[in-house]
């Protein structure tokens, strides 16, 4: 049967999803006295690399606040909840470090 | 935006693109982070915050503000594409294999006839929706499972089996997006419990982890197929493991009814006799052990028991989740556990107060870095036992196997609850 020649119809096993294209949030005119939130994704490091970037964003380029939200775990999800809240009390929002 | 280390940037490229995202920013540093000194993080934050900058206040290169192009999302619940291929049973292999629809095992091309074959022992319509599986969130349509189940090998008696299993993996807490996404290795281990084990012949006894019965291999196939044709879980896109295990194939069986001493598994979580369910977890692999010198029960789950203590295993860093070990019994050490008066509370209350690692052995070993428990914990002294899960109904306990004084164990994947469906009943015979 395997070397046997046929025209087959077969189905398309995955998926065949279409996304609904999003447009970016416009992006700032600048950073002055802006609040910036962190994800840490809870990753050993991710802590330390956003601690001395929230640093140098509010020390060289006019951030005036950090928020950081810290995952339980790497590997869930950010509840919507606190995204929600993330977007409604910040400018823009950094999700790091997939490690 | 997002910053990532350089190994991740083909899943945030998919991952985005499955959002819709395409011109999401996305910053790459240097894998890996984890191992770095503090230092040598902080100069990264130094080398890579004037791009952060730049994604953040001006627009992306070639990505305009306007209006994203119209979108063509297709209708839910849209039946499949038909392909017309010509050629042999193994042309159809390779142009299948070469889109990335196979696990690297040959596949039965799956024609109009054999899916539809498939989808007449399903209790509902092939149009029907039973959710997005991430982490690409592709629609989980019934005839897309059929199709990935044809593939896999199934009968159509199977089917409904595998439905099961597809609904409980789509359960949220469950997980599937990441535990295809973990560098951890997880993948679904299918148990099933109830009278539809003996009636569809889903192997029991011996060899029962191994290989050669046709039910566990095909219906753990369709269960992984469908995560990575519809979830997105391949190497070159979402999945990330570093080894991963054989369970990536396969894994499914059911526990051994004739020779399980003790109430069936599904009548411990509370179902009734007649009904059969499957309880899939994510597990990180899978260890046996050999008791072959003690002579009582309770000189086998002291071995057994020993076997689950270790620093490296992740489960004593990430309880705070919930995860379920699965600990199988073969018959003869259940035989001998439940002579010694232990019934499956007694074991898992057992394993629970014996499965313990010293806080002062896990500190700074294993995913300490990023361990997830109770706060109480952080306060307790070294010699302060840590058990490997915070409840002993966390447990899962399955008598399964054939002949000999051997038993097993699945470590779990810790960010995941185990999800547990009821499997249609009104299956026809194989």
């Amino acid at each position: 049967m395997v070397g046997t020649t046929q025209s087959s119809t077969v189905l398309h096993p995955a998926a065949e999803d279409v996304a609904e294209k999003h447009r970016l949030a416009p992006r700032l005119s600048s950073l002055q006295g802006t609040t910036v939130g962190f994800i840490d994704n809870h990753k050993r490091n991710a802590n330390v690399y956003l601690e001395e970037l929230g640093q140098l964003l509010q020390a060289h380029y006019g951030v005036a606040r950090v928020v950081t939200y810290r995952k339980i775990s790497q590997s869930m999800p950010t509840p919507g909840e606190v995204l929600d809240q993330l977007a409604s009390t910040c400018d823009a929002l950094i999700h790091a470090v997939a490690d | 935006m997002t910053v990532i280390t350089q190994a991740f940037t083909q899943a945030a490229q998919h991952r985005a693109r499955a959002l819709g995202l395409l011109e999401h920013p996305v910053v790459v540093i240097a894998h890996p982070l984890a191992s770095k000194t503090r230092a040598q993080v902080q100069h990264l934050a130094h080398d890579s915050v004037a791009e952060v900058v730049r994604g953040l206040v001006s627009p992306m290169a070639g990505a305009s503000m306007a209006s994203p192009p119209p979108s063509q999302t297709r209708d839910i619940g849209a039946r499949a594409s038909r392909l017309h291929l010509s050629g042999t049973v193994s042309a159809i292999n390779d142009d299948f294999d070469q889109q990335g629809w196979t696990d690297g095992l040959p596949i039965i091309p799956p024609t109009e006839d054999l899916v539809v074959a498939m989808l007449e022992t399903s209790p509902v319509c092939a149009e029907q929706v039973l959710g997005r599986l991430p982490p690409l969130d592709g629609t989980v349509t019934v005839e897309k499972v059929a199709i990935n189940a044809v593939m896999a090998g199934c009968k159509p008696a199977f089917f409904p089996v595998v439905l099961a299993a597809v609904r409980a993996v789509l359960q949220p807490q469950f997980n599937a997006g990441a535990i295809t996404t973990t560098t951890g290795g997880a993948a679904p281990v299918v148990i099933v419990s109830g009278p539809i084990a003996r009636q569809l012949g889903i192997h029991s006894g011996t060899a029962v982890l191994g290989s050669g019965h046709r039910p566990n291999a095909t219906i753990g196939r369709a269960l992984r197929l469908t995560m990575r044709n519809l979830g997105g879980a391949t190497a070159d896109t979402m999945e990330k493991s570093t080894h991963g295990w054989p369970g990536k194939y396969t894994m499914c069986f059911a526990e051994n009814a004739e020779r399980n001493p003790w109430e069936p598994l599904h009548i411990e979580l509370g179902f009734a006799p007649e009904v059969s369910i499957v309880i899939v977890v994510a597990a990180r692999g899978l260890i046996t052990i050999v008791e072959s010198s003690q002579e009582t029960g309770i000189g086998d789950l002291e071995t057994l028991v020993s076997a689950m203590r270790g620093e490296g295993i992740s489960g004593y860093s990430y309880q705070a989740r919930g995860a379920s070990p699965v600990v199988v019994l073969g018959p003869e050490h259940a035989v001998e556990i439940a002579a010694a008066g232990l019934g499956r509370k007694e074991v898992k209350e057992y394993i629970f107060h014996h499965a313990r690692m010293p806080l002062g052995k896990l500190r700074d070993r294993g995913h300490w870095g990023a361990r997830s428990w109770p706060e109480a914990w952080e306060h307790q002294p070294d010699d302060f036992l840590v058990p490997l899960v915070t409840d002993p109904d966390k447990l899962i306990l399955v008598v399964a196997g054939g002949d000999g004084r051997h038993s097993s164990w699945f470590p779990a994947w810790s960010a995941t609850q185990r999800a547990v469906e009821v499997i249609a009943a009104d299956v026809r015979p194989t």
